[in-house]
């Protein structure tokens, strides 16, 4: 994958995760996706690897996500924008505190490519501060798709990548998870009157 | 013969895979309970036979291309098919009285039964697998189904706790399939295909991949914690035990979280060539002693029957985690030994809900009272139960505790050793305390008519009764066993 590619899939992971529309942030998701099923179409195969098969099973998620996630936001509209959500720029500043913080941890990999490598980690990064810090349920679901996202540059930037069985099971599941959590939207609204996560605190000792 | 055991292995998930398809069709109200009563008692007794002869087997392990058929995945087997078949038995007892908001009795009997039996086939899978990458698949497939069930009830409790359950541990297993990438890119796995991710594969790899395959064992062992329930990731568990309906919450306390800790186990077996076994002991000696240090506090708390059991199964997968750490063949056995224990009295105590739920609604929010007095199977359940989990002799979990902590000791973990048997004591008196205060004393509840579901407690007390026994009988012939030395790369 080219660093531009890996650059820009961050940058849009960021864009993802301050943002306060739902729609917007979904279409900056489903980009990010795109960008790197065709990224993974381009790459030739290698040793163990099955960058075209796994290239078009990429895009499906990422237009079968796109979808879903489109039909979760259609189906839970609300009245006003979730309030008091953590102001943009310090969501960004506490993402990119993340990133310096993954990329310093993990050590470099001998045979991966070291910008595939870092710009991974910094979308695990990212996803794990979305999931933590935003308050609308359905940008929790979006910062575990930007997690596997980051896996799977790091698994197309390598020389070696993981099996396509396993590729592809990945992607089946994550669809399968995705499917799930949007019918938890709109029983979420249905429930609790909004999809912000702050509402849910019933449960505590 | 192992042909046999090749097929019985299949039936053990292709049954419940077969029932769950078959309550997709529609039909009467009442088919659903049937599937689920049938396919509790056929699963169940293909995964009695299928565990038992793999254990019997001892080390003569059957292995093909991605599966492995050995004492482990025997005992695993086993506690999966009796957790999960029981439950299945006992769940028409639970749905009859269920309320769900959304849907109709019939579509909600439907929606619990393919879930469910959905839920147990992948699970049945899990211990069967002798593969990192299709293990990762399998566990994460479970989470999709067990997060509809967690929220079944649809009230606002549910519906949080399976949300916080679903995002918490997918984000957990992605964190843990970035690990499983990693090892790949590191070098350590050798040659392409699946089966570089076998764990015999990983094994022989040998000393390779340096830092980052450490960094690798690291992700893996943290993602994969936050499905197991251990601290300090552990944040869904007791939301989701307690939300759950109480035949769901039996199978995720006593059959998937340990399933999971296998998962890891075989996983810390596999690399602890290539990364050393200090990492993973203080890794994973860490992990179990937070999750303890989490857990005993609130077992001292008065809170909620299920919420109590919530907490005690942190305690006991702490147990669990410092065992696995301890890589050696006292703490493999009583960790072996914990497994099929705690899986016993886990369950029972889960099973009970059910009738004590209805009897006595206010368990739900408040500590069970005079338990003796409503129903004297419903106390002999619970007393069983929580002494059992206290780890009173002669529980099983009382020689497992002993030989966990023995083990820490060989180890020269004797600090280790010594915080573990404090926290354990802590919990011992916290359990204890509950069980005083709920089972004398008067209650205003009155016992319905209809015990169906009090008959059906008696019999799972019985059978939850009968493989403690059989636990604490030979647990004293575990250390040598192959159940306990194949996990430590002999056997």
């Amino acid at each position: 994958m080219s660093s531009g590619v890996v650059w820009l899939c961050v940058i849009l992971g960021l864009g993802t995760g301050v943002v306060r529309r739902r729609s917007a942030a979904v279409a900056l998701m489903a980009l990010q996706s795109l960008l790197i099923g065709l990224a993974a179409l381009g790459l030739g195969s290698g040793e163990g690897h099955a960058e075209p098969l796994a290239g078009v099973a990429l895009v499906a998620k990422a237009v079968l996500v796109a979808g879903l996630l489109g039909y979760a936001v259609s189906r839970t509209r609300q009245p006003r924008p979730i309030g008091d959500d953590a102001a943009p720029v310090l969501n960004g500043l506490v993402m990119v505190g993340a990133v310096a913080a993954a990329i310093a941890l993990i050590p470099d990999a001998g045979g991966a490519s070291r910008t595939a490598m870092h710009g991974g980690l910094a979308l695990l990064a990212i996803g794990i501060v979305m999931a933590a810090m935003r308050r609308p349920t359905l940008f929790q679901l979006m910062g575990l798709l930007t997690i596997e996202n980051g896996v799977a540059i790091v698994a197309l930037g390598g020389e070696r990548g993981l099996p396509a069985v396993v590729e592809l099971g990945v992607i089946f599941d994550l669809a399968i998870v995705v499917a799930v959590a949007v019918t938890f939207q709109s029983r979420i609204l249905g429930a609790f009157g909004t999809t912000d996560a702050e509402a849910m605190r019933g449960l505590r000792d | 013969m192992t042909d046999l055991l090749r097929i019985l292995a299949v039936a053990v998930p292709a049954i419940p895979a077969l029932a769950a398809l078959c309550c997709l069709m529609p039909g009467a109200r009442a088919r659903a309970d049937r599937v689920l009563v049938a396919t509790g008692i056929a699963g169940g007794l293909a995964g009695l036979a299928c565990g038992t002869w793999a254990l019997a087997r001892g080390g003569d392990a059957v292995e093909g291309g991605w599966y492995v058929i050995d004492a482990p995945a025997g005992l695993f087997t086993l506690v999966i098919a009796g957790v999960a078949g029981i439950s299945c038995i006992l769940s028409p007892q639970y749905l009859a009285r269920a309320t769900r908001s959304g849907v109709g009795a019939e579509a909600a009997r439907r929606y619990y039964a393919t879930a469910m039996l959905g839920f147990w086939a992948v699970l049945a899978a899990v211990p069967l697998c002798g593969n990192l990458g299709l293990g990762w698949l399998l566990l994460e497939a479970t989470t999709a189904a067990s997060a509809l069930l967690v929220a079944f009830s649809g009230g606002r409790s549910a519906l949080e706790a399976g949300w916080k359950y679903l995002i918490l541990t997918s984000c957990g297993l992605a964190v843990a399939l970035l690990g499983i990438v990693l090892l790949v890119v590191s070098g350590t796995t050798t040659g392409s295909g699946i089966g570089s991710l076998d764990f015999a594969s990983l094994r022989d790899a040998g000393p390779a991949g340096g830092d980052l395959a450490a960094a690798a064992a690291v992700l893996i062992v943290v993602g994969m914690a936050s499905k197991a329930g251990w601290a300090p990731v552990h944040n869904w568990l007791p939301d989701a035990h307690s939300e759950a309906p109480p035949p769901v919450s039996a199978v995720l306390s006593a059959a998937l979280l340990p399933t999971v800790a296998l998962q890891v186990w075989r996983t810390v077996e596999a690399l602890s060539p290539t990364v050393g076994q200090g990492l993973f002991r203080h890794l994973l000696g860490g992990i179990g002693l937070a999750s303890l240090a989490v857990a005993v506090p609130f077992l001292w708390r008065p809170m909620a029957w299920k919420r109590f059991l919530a907490y005690s199964s942190l305690e006991h997968m702490g147990v669990i985690a410092i065992g696995i750490a301890m890589q050696n063949d006292l703490a493999a056995a009583g960790v072996c030994i914990h497994v099929a224990g705690h899986a016993a009295a886990k369950a029972l105590g889960f099973w009970a809900a059910t009738p004590l739920l209805r009897y006595q609604p206010s368990a739900g929010r408040r500590p069970p009272r005079g338990l003796l007095r409503l129903d004297p199977t419903l106390a002999v359940s619970v007393i069983v139960s929580a002494g059992a989990l206290s780890g009173l002799p002669p529980s099983p979990l009382f020689a497992s505790e002993l030989l966990v902590i023995a083990g820490a000791v060989r180890a020269d973990a004797v600090a280790f050793a010594a915080v573990t048997a404090v926290l354990l004591a802590l919990g011992f008196i916290g359990i204890i305390h509950v069980l005083i205060e709920a089972v004398p004393g008067r209650v205003a509840d009155r016992r319905p008519r209809g015990p169906g579901a009090i008959r059906l407690l008696r019999g799972a007390c019985v059978a939850a009764l009968a493989a403690m026994g059989v636990v604490a009988a030979l647990a004293f012939t575990v250390p040598d066993a192959a159940v306990a030395l194949t996990l430590l790369g002999g056997g």
